[in-house]
């Protein structure tokens, strides 16, 4: 940023709008709970339910309703952290407001006088003006920064799950997953070909594939589990996916030399680019644990993507993100890229390579809420297969 | 309690009514999906990736693992019931052959 260069703020007003939907949260999840509680107390009327393991079964909803408690709990600090930023938010825009009309005044002045030499000075021209001027702009860019970072500061303390819980939570929902009763192995298979025809038809437009289906660009490099994982670009190397080449494919020796290939993927993906997801995705993963890996891989991109390159438009960050999501989150969960072994794995990755919020898309595969989310051309074909796949599951 | 006392019409109703209510996670999502979606759109770097972060972590895992404890419970309740119903049954009908010796 040069020296006059104001820092772009996000707007008060639009932030404090977000910061109001993280009220609905704690009452819809307050209400989920009061339905299920309800029903569920029908067991402790006399007569009902009695047995030597009753008090476990009538209590079971208790802790359920602790985590629903918890999560309403996050949801208004999360809305306190936004509406504390709104307002700190609205205090620099009117200084940047003013900031921006100094610096109009000053260049209508410096123009003036260079229109007309022999004017008077104008003493916003003057040297002790000037800087005056930048280090009001520099204070406020500072200002500007830290309330980013205080507000950040504040939501990542609401995130309270340490790796190993995160882990266990996989294992967790591969157990529920994997509960025979839900079937998702059986929904999956079914759909599969559907599923296949989408899959493949979306990474043929990012370019993924070439148009005969068949995958394109090296797969030589192999992650820390020795499983064969696609070259992808380092975040700061790489140039917007939308702006790359299309057609063609590249021998494995771009991806061993390092050397950018057709598509711009110039850096073959070691250890060190396997994202922290894709780490934890060295673990046996069922479809549940693979949708949450690679959907954490995509986050991981997306996210560095946003602090690296603000100025990528959501379609280059959900490229990018998908591409790494695919190619290290899937390298690591699924194990094989190349076709030979995808899985039912495969289609639950899916959702995460069309969707930004893939956590949206993790907790809508996990706890059956899929449909309303997915947005977007394939994202809505995909919708309605995998509403079927939840109505399956779920329904 | 020492003994087996169910329902068993009211105890199957109870828990059906119970997992209906587990709809009720979806408009859960809903919000959550609104709101998350509502605040990257708002903001910008680390404001817009802490969000980012927290929409996976703790939100969606807490709604993941509430619905999945609930579930649980649920189907698990509906297998001691068939488990109750299935050996109510073989007593009796151990019951009825021991009447015929």
């Amino acid at each position: 940023m040069s020296g006059e260069e104001l820092a772009v703020l996000p707007s008060a007003a639009a932030v404090e709008a977000a910061a109001g939907a993280f009220a609905d949260i704690g009452p819809a999840a307050d209400s989920a709970m009061a339905g299920l509680t309800s029903a569920w107390s029908r067991l402790a009327a006399p007569g009902v339910y009695q047995s030597p393991e009753s008090a476990p079964v009538l209590a079971a909803m208790d802790e359920p309703s602790t985590v629903a408690g918890t999560l309403g709990d996050d949801a208004a600090a999360a809305k306190t952290a936004l509406e504390t930023y709104a307002t700190t938010l609205a205090g620099l825009e009117a200084r940047r407001r003013q900031l921006v009309d100094d610096l109009a005044d000053r260049d209508a002045a410096l123009a003036a006088q260079a229109a007309d030499p022999t004017s008077p000075p104008d003493p916003s021209t003057s040297g002790q003006a000037a800087l005056g001027l930048a280090t009001l702009i520099t204070q406020f860019n500072r200002d500007a920064e830290q309330a980013d970072q205080d507000c950040a500061d504040a939501l990542v303390r609401l995130v309270r799950y340490s790796t190993k819980q995160v882990a266990d939570f996989v294992d967790a929902a591969n157990d529920v997953v994997g509960d025979e009763t839900l079937g998702l192995g059986v929904s999956i298979a079914d759909q599969w070909d559907e599923i296949k025809d989408v899959y493949k038809g979306e990474a043929q437009r990012w370019g993924f594939f070439a148009t005969d289906g068949d995958h394109r660009g090296p797969f030589s490099a192999t992650n820390e589990h020795g499983q064969a994982v696609r070259p992808v670009p380092a975040v700061d190397a790489a140039r917007p996916p939308g702006a790359r080449a299309a057609g063609g494919s590249a021998g494995a020796g771009a991806a061993a030399t390092g050397a950018a290939d057709d598509v711009g993927r110039g850096h073959v993906a070691g250890p060190s680019a396997v994202s922290e997801a894709g780490r934890l995705g060295g673990r046996a993963l069922g479809a549940a644990g693979a949708v949450l890996t690679i959907g954490a891989s995509f986050n991981d991109q997306y996210r560095r993507d946003q602090a690296a390159h603000p100025e990528w438009d959501e379609g280059q960050r959900r490229q990018s993100a998908a591409t790494t999501a695919a190619f290290q989150g899937g390298g690591s969960a699924a194990g094989a890229w190349a076709g030979a072994a995808v899985g039912a794995q495969w289609g639950a990755t899916i959702g995460t390579m069309i969707f930004p919020g893939a956590g949206t898309i993790i907790g809508g595969l996990a706890g059956g809420i899929i449909g309303g989310v997915i947005g977007g051309g394939v994202g809505q074909k995909m919708g309605e297969g995998l509403q079927d796949l939840v109505g399956d599951l779920f329904g | 309690m020492d003994g087996w006392k169910i329902d068993m019409p009211a105890a199957r109703d109870a828990v059906s009514q119970a997992g209906a209510q587990l709809d009720g996670f979806d408009d859960v999502a809903s919000a959550i999906s609104t709101a998350i979606d509502d605040a990257q759109g708002a903001t910008l770097g680390k404001t817009a990736a802490a969000v980012a972060d927290m929409a996976h972590n703790p939100f969606l895992m807490q709604l993941t693992l509430a619905r999945s404890m609930a579930a649980s419970s649920i189907q698990k309740t509906g297998a001691a019931l068939d488990a109750y119903e299935a050996g109510d049954q073989e007593m009796a009908l151990e019951n009825s052959r021991g009447a015929g010796r």
